[in-house]
């Protein structure tokens, strides 16, 4: 029983170690240190995305146009970087020379923080759409995902922007004590995030949102501070993934991230986060974005063909969900029947 | 010793669409007292209460704390005017645990901004043992039943120091030992000149630990009286009113025969995990028969368990045959329709003409083809909107557009389209206005004389005492008592269904 229960409980952990497992058979590279590296680079871009979800997903409701803020805000960024505010000459007019020299129209701090605010601005309509108008967050971030793809295609005539800054190369793809930045990055984020989210009133206020809306209400939260906070925060995260990403390919590209707002939903709810809110965590988020990322990195090491890979993962992923949603309702038993022992 | 007031209310009024939920309410409050609240469900008690506690804004009038008027608009400033509340739904978080819930929203801090926990335990344990119980503090409050709920509730209400504490029903789910522990906290909030609006269907409580005592009726405060100069019968009096008694049409005749009629359905040993508990009884061809207990007695559990909505254990005979009924579909298939409480959320289709909504469940007998024939399901509907008295424009007239008594009864005619039997009424007149009460009160009656066999949950004392045959009471999700209308009294059933 005993042994159940902390199967049950470390379901994620254990899908991790499994896929690890098969990872090293596979390939004798899998464990080396660059091979390690490169993965975790890989699955960081992903994880701001997703550990931002996470919080709105608390508060039971979705996002969906993180993916498209993320390509936004990185073609704002390049442009605003190439001495353009609002677009960004085609490539024929102004061909790209490696030496080519960036005439910003700011310094590039300023720039990469108006890249953020315009981010947290797309966070901030979603958020209204749902706190004040009463829209479906689905619908509301579905209309919301649509205009930002359309303004990052627009921006750059739907070609990507090549060359970047120095500082947003170093912050999306340099090395600082031998680990990528955006490893950092994410290590920092995920420990803030987790401190904000357990051991702050507004961490508690989160949950207590997405477990029971009324009973909040009642309490005196400030139910709708909440929401658009946490839309906020996911755009926040997503535009500054999507100023990493563009470090990281030297370029600007509007079709980025596209579908990574369901990689990220994914990965939160393999994480063990509930749909309707009020149960997730910071660590069980970065799980599920590894356990992602694994299941990509074991594809490709097998070399199986790149448009079959879909197939495999969705089934995974599938499975994967089914299989937590068992485990959940055997644990709540479980639980159940553990405190009213401890409550006799 | 000079009493001074803490609490008033000025003409409190607020409506909601189709309802004056209170109407030019002065309520007056003393420090230092226990004033009990009562009136029949859908008196106003929950609209005042969420009025006192800024969770809704009144109408017109006002209210003042300490001759001071204010104006809520959330429950975090009248929190902050020292007004605390124990909510009867209790305003608990589920994913959170007993400290995470008693110190929601108002969470001590250190360095500013992280949560010092230590000192929330702390507070909590002293909270928890001055009510004296013990609840693990570390334990999500989804796990806990629903009395340890209540006390948590209590402890938080509590945290905020209160200078007038509101429990709404604060007794509803405590046994005998934890009510008169509760009744020593109330009797020593009293002794520290706080005030406590009690609001309690237990009139034997009220006399009990009441100061004073205000009765509404109808959304209007009927009277205040001193606690002394009252009895329990005067109370009831003034919670029904004279007036109300035409509401209900002719008592039928309760057919003598019925007695010796066949059973329709039989159940034995009927359990719902947590919420009900071996309940066994019998209906009888064409008797109306009550379910009457206190919202969360469980009557919409059974009822619900009867038409295979909820997973129960047990046994359901129909017409001597053992049934399995796992699904609504089994129910349809057997003839049992539910008409729930919840209508909105449950019975209508709000989108829906009429005729879908009465004709929905006849669809599948309607095929020609693979296709709905619509002219035999119209002809159909028309024939029960017209037996019933449906007042539609049309038979395409969407259903949100109806008034609720008008929907109700095409509920109840979706179930008659597919010639059910048995028929199952979960608060049939709630959020009906009285014309439309006595609609459906008529219908009932008709429809049992028709020979069809019906239960009838309500928390509504009248209603069960006015339309049903026989009253098998229910508290805490056992059958307490059986009793025949005709000999009990309302106080006895009233005494019952509160615990005894």
């Amino acid at each position: 029983m005993r042994l159940t229960n902390l199967i049950l409980r470390y379901n994620i952990i254990i899908l991790l170690l499994v896929l690890v497992v098969i990872s090293a058979i596979i390939s004798p590279y899998f464990f080396t240190w660059f091979n390690l590296l490169k993965l975790l680079q890989t699955a960081s871009y992903v994880a701001f995305v997703a550990l931002g979800m996470l919080f709105v997903i608390l508060t039971g409701e979705i996002d969906l146009s993180v993916g498209a803020v993320f390509a936004f805000s990185g073609v704002f960024l390049t442009t605003l970087t190439h001495g353009n505010w609002f677009t960004y000459m085609p490539e024929f007019l102004h061909p790209y020379v490696p030496t080519f020299e960036f005439t910003p129209v700011l310094p590039i701090q300023w720039i990469i923080l108006l890249a953020l605010l315009v981010g947290v601005l797309f966070g901030m309509v979603n958020g209204v759409l749902v706190a004040r108008f009463g829209v479906a967050s689905f619908v509301g971030s579905l209309g919301v995902m649509t205009v930002a793809r359309g303004l990052a295609l627009t921006y750059t005539g739907g070609a990507p922007i090549y060359g970047q800054a120095k500082l947003v190369e170093y912050l999306g793809n340099g090395k600082f004590l031998g680990i990528p930045m955006p490893i950092w990055l994410v290590a920092i984020t995920a420990i803030f995030l987790h401190v904000f989210l357990t051991k702050t009133r507004t961490g508690k206020a989160i949950i207590a949102v997405g477990s029971d809306f009324e009973a909040s209400r009642l309490s005196g939260i400030n139910v709708k501070r909440i929401k658009l906070l946490v839309f906020m925060l996911a755009s926040f995260l997503a535009a500054f993934s999507g100023i990493l990403m563009c470090g990281r390919l030297v370029t600007a590209d509007p079709r980025v991230a596209s579908g990574w707002e369901l990689d990220a939903i994914a990965a939160v709810v393999i994480g063990g986060a509930r749909l309707s809110g009020g149960k997730g965590s910071v660590a069980g988020t970065l799980a599920g974005v590894l356990v992602l990322q694994l299941i990509n990195n074991i594809l490709n090491l097998t070399g199986v063909n790149v448009h079959f890979q879909p197939i495999i993962k969705g089934i995974i992923v599938i499975v994967a969900m089914v299989g937590s949603r068992i485990l959940e309702d055997k644990l709540t038993e479980s639980v159940a029947v553990e405190s009213s022992d401890m409550a006799r | 010793m000079k009493k001074t007031v803490i609490l008033e209310t000025k003409e409190l009024t607020k409506s909601f669409p189709g309802v004056r939920a209170l109407k030019a309410v002065n309520l007056v409050i003393m420090e230092g007292e226990v004033h009990c609240i009562v009136g029949m469900n859908g008196a106003g008690k929950s609209t005042l209460i969420k009025l006192l506690m800024g969770a809704l804004m009144p109408d017109s009038g006002e209210i003042l704390v300490e001759g001071e008027s204010v104006h809520f608009s959330t429950p975090a400033q009248a929190q902050a005017k020292g007004i605390a509340c124990v909510y009867q739904e209790l305003d608990l978080i589920p994913d959170l645990d007993v400290v995470e819930n008693v110190f929601l929203n108002h969470e001590k801090v250190d360095k500013g901004f992280l949560l010092n926990r230590r000192a929330m335990e702390q507070a909590t344990l002293s909270l928890l043992s001055s009510i004296g119980v013990s609840i693990p503090l570390n334990i999500q409050v989804r796990h806990l039943t629903v009395s340890e709920r209540q006390l948590v509730a209590l402890a938080r209400a509590l945290s905020f120091k209160p200078r007038i504490l509101i429990m709404d029903e604060p007794t509803s789910a405590l046994s005998r030992i934890e009510q008169e522990r509760l009744f020593n906290i109330v009797r020593q909030l009293r002794n520290d000149k706080i005030s406590v609006i009690y609001i309690s269907h237990r009139l034997e409580e009220i006399l009990d630990i009441g100061d004073r005592v205000t009765v509404l009726r109808d959304g209007q405060l009927v009277g205040t009286k001193d606690v002394n100069d009252v009895t329990k019968e005067h109370i009831i009096e003034m919670m029904l009113g004279r007036k109300l008694e035409n509401e209900f049409p002719e008592r039928r005749e309760v057919v003598l025969s019925n007695i010796n009629a066949e059973t329709v359905l039989s159940v034995r040993h009927l359990s719902i995990a947590k919420k009900v508990h071996d309940i066994s009884f019998d209906l009888k061809h064409g008797e109306i028969l009550g379910f009457f207990g206190m919202v969360g007695a469980g009557k919409t559990e059974i009822l619900k368990a009867l038409v295979g909505a909820i997973q129960s254990k047990g046994q359901i005979v129909i017409e001597g045959k053992k049934v399995q009924i796992k699904s609504p579909i089994d129910a349809l298939r057997h003839g049992i329709g539910l008409i729930p409480e919840d209508r909105k959320g449950e019975g209508i289709l709000s989108e829906l003409s009429v005729m879908e909504n009465v004709g929905i469940v006849a669809y599948h007998r309607a095929r020609r083809m693979f296709l709905i024939h619509f002219q035999y399901v119209e002809k159909l509907v028309q024939k029960y909107v017209s037996s019933l008295d449906i007042k539609t424009p049309s038979l395409r007239q969407l259903m949100r557009n109806l008034s609720g008594g008008n929907q109700q009864k095409a509920i109840v005619a979706r179930w008659l389209v597919e010639r059910k039997h048995i028929l199952l009424l979960d608060e049939p007149t709630r959020g009906i206005d009285v014309n439309s009460k006595t609609d459906i009160y008529r219908l009932i009656f008709q429809l049992a004389a028709e020979g069809i066999s019906i239960i009838v949950a309500s928390s509504e004392l009248e209603e069960i005492t006015r339309i049903c045959d026989r009253i098998l009471i229910i508290y805490d999700g056992h059958i307490v008592k059986e009793v025949n209308v005709d000999e009990a009294s309302d106080a006895e059933i009233l005494f019952e269904a509160t615990g005894g």
